[in-house]
């Protein structure tokens, strides 16, 4: 689509061009037309041959070249134009060729300087993504990093840019990880990526025999612990493992006791318990910590909705909605609440927001 | 110092006889195998839900029955039938189904009891994978298939799950609701492993409900004359849409005396269908409180149950879940809004089965509902490959203390509790009438259970059966409020529930040390109002609607 709007463009271009080649400009076209390409570069040579310094020539040369799979003579006319012209367009173009010829290193400059010079928004994005190829393909995946920022601000929810993000995500984890296993293989390090690789496939019992490795290794890790305890949680959650969860939980709040995410998993772990008191006991102690948390405000609301203290549950509801407002269970809350209250128009209102994040996250 | 000693020698053996039953199964006749599926792997979805169990007086004896629905095997030459057991009156069941004429084979799943027909006799609705079955019951002991004749064929094959009688627009005659859980076809069934939904603890296992279709609630209105009319759209009940629907329960939640309908739904949100006495519903089941957990997320619903476990004049509702979630009990707080407290009452620890059938019963005769859940996994591959997670669940028992909190008692009520099984159905009544609670299980693939109460207590009860006159015959629907001193206790006659089955249509209240009832208030369908005052205990009480009191039975 951008290459075709770029022969538009070359076509305006050749209306101006000096009268003498621009039959030649004409009849290479026409052949383009018949899908004559081997008589377009005929036309196109003469009026090379016609004018040498003529970079219009040279770049719709090259172009056909381009069209042809003849990537070398393509890339040569290209530069010969830019030379004579320096049209972002033939570098771009160039920059295009040299990557199909696997001369990515070539290809990154001139990509990089049209991309940061680049204001159409579809043409960015494909430039930005060749650029982010050929970083990846020569290895460069963190100079890759700043185009991907780029991209992602640019189109969000681009299948294409997520994908490349993806991959330049991976490559540097990779990279990063290979360093490690090489410079400290025995280290508590490896074991814990181990884990939290574990832990994002949802494999939680082997990641809480990973954790448990890195707390033999290195047992004052308190976050670590931390993690353990919510990988036992996870690992079994029909609640069989919430005393050994708790009793890491307690660990954490040893080392650290203003542990707040320590705090909160305590409490729901009463709460889910029917432990009523001491969950009010250990989410209070949360939010004494930090008050702007969210989590301890929602444990500590759910348990006063148990106890139909639909106004002190309001109290920490909406202060937890305008922290994290796409929170469906928050919305949720606020509606029992506030329909407990006889709030009914507000409880509605919540209701609707709780559905709609339900569907948004049903369909993401 | 005496009278110390002699309290609590009893409160010792209290706790040492607490919550028993005795497993009565076998030597009282119950020896069919239900089949349901294969029994070491199942291919299709179809092969795991079970079937109900009933508890009815069909013959109108005044000794209730059993009814069991039993399924099918994708297996040439299994050709298992339900069965409807005789009560003897002896503790023993006398096989009547040919007799009886419920022999329809299939995959039979769900089953409720109510006289449509108003002719005395109660009457069956059993639903299928395939056509649902309506039996008339015609008296002497006989059913006849009047499903074509009624209008309750279907255009068609569908399947139903959970069905109940009621009797919504109050005009005396029951109507009907069915839910429907997968618009299955075996013909275009995935296979074991073949999708995301198809895999269980890294086993291929079979597919759903997940990625499958769901289906809409079907209601039906009597209209006279032994025929029904599908009014699914004019009331509203099929704009909710499709579900994974199972459990069905019936009660007037918001107490304004017309019957509301509470659907269980797999995997999704669960649905309320608020009665707007106009023959149409409002489906109010999030707003209600009564849809998700409480962090707004949607379980795996199956079986349902209803009471006022902390006699606060509403009624409560108890819905089993899938393993990983904890059975939900939703505390009725202001008329019909609901807040989910089953952390709150001490049974969201409990996260470990898939939970079936289930029931409000007060097995002491305290005065307040306990609770019995019956559990079982859906793959029996998890025994073959040693999971964590077996196929064969505990039932578990809780202990209502006193409205405040629900203890579980299962290690002490030994192991006719505690015993892994593969229970569905479970349906509880009193079938020895000695005023304690029983409990028939419908296992899958195996013969089913007969719990018979033996808990020893020096409690009084009351068992009370309402005949409607100007109400439907059955008295679906009626309200009893049953006050002793300063216990006042709520109930409603009610067809359908627990999970797909049926419980004794009678009434059943414990009293505590009550020596009498000061009042029994019925609050008839049709809108009368029937209040007698001092009743005996340990009695069958039978009320007729506008006669009062007519029979007590000791």
């Amino acid at each position: 689509m951008i290459v075709r709007c770029w022969i538009a463009a070359l076509l305006v271009a050749t209306l101006l061009r000096a009268q003498n080649v621009s039959p030649y400009f004409m009849r290479a076209d026409q052949a383009i037309e018949r899908n004559d390409l081997q008589g377009a570069v005929k036309e196109l040579q003469g009026a090379v041959r016609l004018d040498e310094s003529d970079a219009e020539a040279h770049g719709r040369l090259g172009l056909v070249f381009r069209r042809m799979g003849r990537f070398p003579d393509a890339a040569s006319s290209l530069a010969r134009a830019i030379k004579l012209r320096p049209d972002p367009r033939f570098k771009v173009l160039l920059a295009f060729t040299y990557q199909d010829l696997g001369q990515y290193g070539k290809a990154v400059p001139l990509l990089s300087e049209t991309f940061g010079a680049e204001q159409k928004v579809p043409i960015k994005l494909v430039i930005g993504q060749r650029l982010v190829e050929c970083n990846l393909a020569i290895g460069f995946a963190d100079e890759a990093l700043p185009t991907v920022q780029t991209l992602r601000q640019i189109a969000p929810e681009d299948p294409n840019v997520l994908y490349l993000a993806s991959k330049v995500y991976m490559s540097l984890w990779n990279g990063a990880f290979q360093t490690l296993l090489t410079k400290a293989p025995n280290s508590y390090q490896v074991r814990l990526i181990q884990a939290e690789a574990l832990e994002a496939q949802g494999r939680f019992g082997e990641a809480v025999h990973e954790y448990r490795g890195v707390m033999q290794a290195e047992p004052r890790l308190h976050e670590i612990r931390y993690r353990l305890g919510r990988a036992l949680l996870l690992s079994q959650p029909d609640g069989k493992a919430d005393t050994e969860a708790q009793a890491e939980f307690e660990k954490v709040l040893e080392g650290s006791p203003l542990h707040v995410e320590a705090l909160t998993e305590i409490g729901e772990i009463h709460l889910r318990g029917g432990r009523r008191e001491e969950a009010l006991r250990w989410f209070a102690e949360a939010f004494r910590v930090r008050p702007a948390a969210v989590p301890p405000r929602v444990g500590l609301a759910k348990a006063l909705i148990a106890e139909k203290q639909w106004a002190k549950a309001l109290e920490q509801l909406e202060p937890a909605v305008k922290a994290a407002p796409n929170d469906p269970s928050i919305h949720y809350n606020l509606m029992l609440a506030y329909r407990g209250s006889g709030r009914a128009a507000e409880a509605k209102q919540a209701l609707e927001t709780f559905e709609r994040l339900k569907k948004d996250k049903n369909r993401q | 110092m005496i009278r110390a000693a002699v309290a609590l020698v009893f409160l010792f053996q209290q706790e040492a006889g607490y919550f028993s039953f005795s497993e009565m199964a076998a030597s009282a006749g119950l020896n069919t195998k239900t089949v349901f599926g294969g029994e070491s792997s199942k291919r299709y979805i179809v092969e795991t839900t079970g079937g109900g169990a009933a508890f009815v007086d069909y013959d109108g004896d005044g000794w209730i029955d059993i009814f069991l629905v039993n399924g099918s095997r994708f297996q040439a030459g299994v050709n298992a039938t339900s069965h409807l057991y005789r009560n003897n009156r002896d503790g023993t069941f006398t096989d009547v189904t040919k007799r009886a004429g419920v022999e329809r084979p299939g995959w039979g799943q769900g089953v409720c009891a109510g006289d449509y027909d108003n002719d005395g006799h109660t009457d069956l609705f059993v639903t299928y994978w395939g056509r649902n079955v309506l039996y008339r019951n015609t008296g002497g002991g006989v059913f006849s298939d009047r499903t074509e004749a009624a209008g309750l064929r279907g255009s068609r094959e569908r399947w139903g799950s959970g069905c109940a009688f009621l009797d919504y627009d109050r005009d005396g005659l029951l109507d009907l609701f069915v839910s429907n859980y997968i618009d299955f076809d075996i013909k275009s069934a995935p296979e074991p492993g073949s999708g995301p939904h198809c895999r269980y603890m890294g086993l291929a296992v079979n597919c759903g409900p997940r990625g499958l279709k769901g289906e809409s609630n079907l209601l039906f209105h009597n209209e006279g004359g032994g025929k029904f009319a599908d009014v699914s759209n004019k009331s509203g009940i099929s704009k909710s849409g499709d579900h994974f629907g199972l459990g069905v329960l019936v009660s007037d939640f918001d107490n304004d005396e017309w019957p509301d309908v509470y659907v269980a739904n797999d995997k999704s949100a669960s649905l309320l269908f608020r009665n707007k006495h106009d023959g149409t519903f409002e489906e109010v089941g999030v707003y209600s409180g009564v849809a998700y957990d409480p962090n707004g997320k949607a379980t795996s619903g199956m079986g349902v149950a209803a009471a006022d476990f902390d006699r606060d004049g509403m009624l409560d509702i108890l819905k089993t879940n899938f393993t990983d979630e904890a059975a939900s009990l939703y505390r009725n707080s202001k008329e019909g809004l609901f807040v989910d407290e089953s952390a709150a009452f001490g049974i969201g620890g409990n996260r470990k089965w898939v939970g079936w059938g289930a029931g409000f019963a007060d097995f002491d005769n305290d005065g307040w509902p306990d609770i019995l859940l019956v559990n079982g996994h859906v793959f029996p591959e998890l025994d073959t490959a040693g999971t964590a997670v077996p196929f064969r669940h505990p039932r578990v028992l809780y202990r209502n203390v006193g409205g405040k909190r629900f203890e579980d008692v299962s290690a002490k009520a030994g192991p006719v509790i505690t015993t892994p099984r593969v229970g569905r159905g479970a349906a509880f009544g009193d079938f020895d009438n000695d005023g304690r609670v029983d409990v028939v299980i419908n296992e899958m693939n195996a013969t089913p259970s007969l719990l018979r109460s033996t808990t020893a207590s020096q409690n009084h009860w009351v068992l009370v059966r309402l005949e409607g006159t100007k109400s439907n015959r059955a008295a679906i629907g009626a309200r009893v409020t049953c006050v002793t001193g300063g216990l006042r206790q709520i109930d409603e006659v009610r067809s359908g529930g627990s999970f797909f089955s049926q419980n004794d249509l009678r009434l059943h209240f414990g009293l505590g040390s009550a020596q009498r009832i000061d009042l029994l208030e019925v609050r008839w369908p049709s809108g009368a109002v029937e209040r007698i005052r001092d009743v005996g205990v340990d009695r069958v009480v039978v009320v007729r609607e506008g006669f009062g009191l007519t029979k007590a039975v000791e």
